[in-house]
């Protein structure tokens, strides 16, 4: 909603927004259904072709349907949907067919043939295309030229019907093949013992993605069509690890996409409806990319920063004992409480006494020192959180000269990391090897 | 009235072997890599299938799980062949054979293991989740079960393989190095899952590469170079000369001769 709302700032066309929402104008109508059909069947596949890492294959195959879309038409000299929808899938076949073949009798590796076949197929498609845009029943049919960036709003009828039965043939497949996908994309060898019959399985998954290419030709169009597929299912991977939730994003990050695309297509009124639609969901996978809950840009952000100003919290507080330790005379354990003026600390710690104070800020905050008088005193918070980073600091450091038998200076860098990290069990375990090594 | 002929005779005179093989060649890219293996494995054994890299050990796994294509010889599993007695087989491939990113829970992957069981297009039910559950407490693992499995350790990745296994609830089982790359504690957990195993009857045919524990570990031994170097009893195979014959020098005229052969069809 934000998405178009800004489109609709900067162009200020409310009357197209009106007529977009409210569903009056049936070529929207028919436009939103497509967009929809689109959504659910190839939010579907495209979760299992990423798992699968198909990823190429889907965009090849995307490219691949040109040449069958333009003889379709000039078979039967007219946009009929069940000539070009034939043709697209006869293309995707032989090109899904064509690439095995190269693959198998020579020595190129899966990419190369997918990207020979592609470009070749796309290359004849457009040559078509152009020929087709010169012939006279070629110049009345406005149609076709669409088929490259897609035109949603020239969905006709006949086509939402083909899309419609398209969709439920493959949300039937994958429900009734749900756990032969599931196991074959996780482990193919495995399923291949238990009697899994992988191959049709594979080949089923294929020619239901062919479909969904097909019907995603009209709207999307063929240069982009893959990115319905790969976007969304990719952004929904990120968000989750459970193969349902995956799928459920994947459909719902699709067909959100379909819709926010087509409006911010239709209030520029009859411009392409596929890159519309593949930059909203760029924008939801950038989003997804940014937010994700365990490995999230933002998440990470805020983790190392947490994980930096703890270690700089710490070495504040440690440089306070230490600093206390040295002060007297005899070196030994300075007592209760434990305190050191500031002049002293600033001096042990070679910092300015208005930086040293900022350092101290945070720690008077969480109740681990407090300051007064010119004097820093650790609290007995302070003083048993202190003890426990320096104890974990001399353990590991010992443990790095003593069991990895680091030289001294080796190990410096590798303590000060770990002292902030070690966890009570890690530390406990790590004393009593130390103290077995004695005995 | 007798049974027409097609229906072969329940129970034969002699008791079949649970894993026959016969004049067993299996190449890879053109290459034969297993040549001629001739080999009848005992019920109710951990067997070990030993042998330095690159010998076939893996590939004899896949090819009697009947994984890679067969160029000469055949495979019996209770003397039928391995179509008709897929429930019979186990399988645990190598960890590294499958992508741990993969959006399943723990406990998705050892339901896995009832699938071959429920047959194509039907839906575990309760009592599969159940005992799958109960598969994964024998390998130590309950606790895991709601566990996305990219967050476990290479040990306990292993073992959620094997109680993937257990859900097979299989006679035989074919295991490809399962104690690859695991810590001390997995493996001694492994080795006693195994022995229990073993106690039910069940027979295990174990790939492995750790010449120091495996006379400790297995029953008998194949030892493996391209061709079969010898099998038996351990205390028989696991001899300085067998090992010499397996681990020395003379596996670069095998190795040269399949060279020479896949020259020969490209």
């Amino acid at each position: 909603m934000n998405y178009s709302l800004v489109l609709l700032l900067a162009d200020g066309d409310w009357p197209q927004f009106v007529r977009f929402w409210s569903l009056r104008d049936p070529a929207v109508r028919a436009a939103l259904a497509g967009v929809l059909f689109l959504g659910v069947s190839s939010g579907l596949l495209g979760a299992f072709i990423v798992l699968r890492r198909l990823s190429l294959l889907g965009d090849s195959l995307g490219h691949a349907v040109l040449p069958g879309v333009c003889l379709g038409f000039l078979v039967a000299q007219a946009k009929d949907p069940r000539w070009i929808f034939g043709g697209a899938l006869a293309a995707a076949l032989v090109a899904s067919w064509l690439i095995t073949l190269i693959g198998r009798r020579s020595v190129l590796k899966p990419d190369a043939c997918m990207g020979l076949v592609m470009s070749g197929f796309f290359g004849i498609g457009y040559m078509l295309l152009t020929r087709i845009q010169q012939l006279p029943f070629g110049s009345r049919q406005s149609g076709l030229n669409q088929v490259l960036f897609g035109q949603a709003s020239a969905i006709s009828d006949r086509d939402l019907w083909f899309m419609g039965v398209a969709t439920l043939v493959i949300v039937l497949g994958v429900g009734l093949a749900y756990k032969e996908l599931t196991l074959t994309s996780f482990d193919e060898q495995f399923a291949a013992t238990i009697g899994v019959p992988t191959r049709t399985v594979h080949y089923l998954l294929m020619t239901l993605v062919a479909l969904s290419i097909v019907i995603s030709i009209q709207a999307v169009g063929v240069v982009l069509l893959s990115a319905m597929l790969i976007t969304p299912a990719a952004a929904a991977w990120l968000l989750t690890d459970r193969l349902p939730v995956m799928l459920l994003l994947s459909v719902l990050f699709a067909t959100a996409g379909g819709v926010l695309g087509l409006n911010a297509s239709f209030m520029g009124r009859n411009l392409p409806t596929g890159p519309f639609i593949v930059v909203t969901l760029s924008g939801i996978f950038a989003g997804a990319w940014c937010l994700a809950p365990q490995h999230g840009l933002l998440q990470r952000w805020l983790r190392r920063r947490r994980h930096r100003l703890r270690a700089q919290r710490e070495n504040v507080l440690k440089s306070i004992y230490l600093a206390a330790e040295a002060s007297q005379a005899a070196g030994g354990t300075p007592p209760a409480p434990i305190a050191v003026s500031l002049a002293r600390l600033a001096g042990y710690r070679d910092e300015s006494p208005p930086k040293l104070r900022a350092a101290l800020r945070p720690l008077v905050r969480r109740g681990l020192i407090d300051v007064a008088a010119e004097q820093v005193v650790l609290t007995p918070l302070g003083a048993e959180r202190a003890i426990e980073i320096i104890r974990n600091f001399r353990l590991w450091e010992r443990f790095l000269t003593e069991e990895a038998s680091l030289p001294v200076d080796h190990t410096q860098a590798g303590a000060e990391q770990l002292e902030h990290i070690l966890s009570p069990d890690l530390a406990r375990e790590l004393e009593a090897r130390l103290s077995d090594g004695k005995s | 009235m007798t049974r027409p002929a097609d229906d072969p005779p329940r129970e034969p005179a002699v008791h079949p072997p649970p894993i026959e093989v016969h004049d067993l060649t299996v190449s890879y890219d053109k290459k034969p890599v297993l040549w001629n293996i001739d080999v009848a494995f005992p019920e109710g054994q951990i067997i070990g299938v030993l042998g330095p890299n690159g010998a076939g050990k893996s590939t004899l796994i896949k090819a009697i799980m009947g994984l890679l294509p067969i160029e000469s010889g055949w495979v019996k599993i209770n003397g039928r062949p391995l179509a008709r007695e897929r429930r019979a087989v186990g399988y645990v491939p190598q960890r590294e054979s499958v992508d741990w990113d993969f959006p399943v829970t723990v406990a998705d992957v050892v339901l896995m293991g009832v699938y071959g069981r429920l047959g194509l297009f039907r839906r575990p039910g309760r009592a599969d989740r159940e005992f799958c559950a109960n598969c994964l407490e024998q390998v130590g693992m309950a606790t895991y079960a709601d566990r996305q499995i990219s967050q476990l350790s290479g040990g306990q990745r292993q073992r959620v393989f094997l109680a993937r296994a257990l859900a097979q609830d299989s006679r035989i089982y074919l295991m490809d190095e399962p104690f690859a790359g695991v810590d001390a504690a997995t493996e001694a957990a492994i080795i006693e899952l195994l022995r229990a195993m073993k106690r039910q009857g069940r027979t295990l045919l174990v790939v492995h590469h750790d010449l120091q524990t495996a006379p400790e570990y297995f029953d008998s031994m194949l030892m493996l170079n391209m061709r079969l170097v010898a099998f038996g009893p351990t205390r028989d195979v696991f001899t300085t000369q067998v090992l010499h014959k397996t681990y020395g020098g003379r596996l670069t005229i095998l190795s040269e001769a399949a060279e020479q052969v896949a020259g020969t069809r490209r």
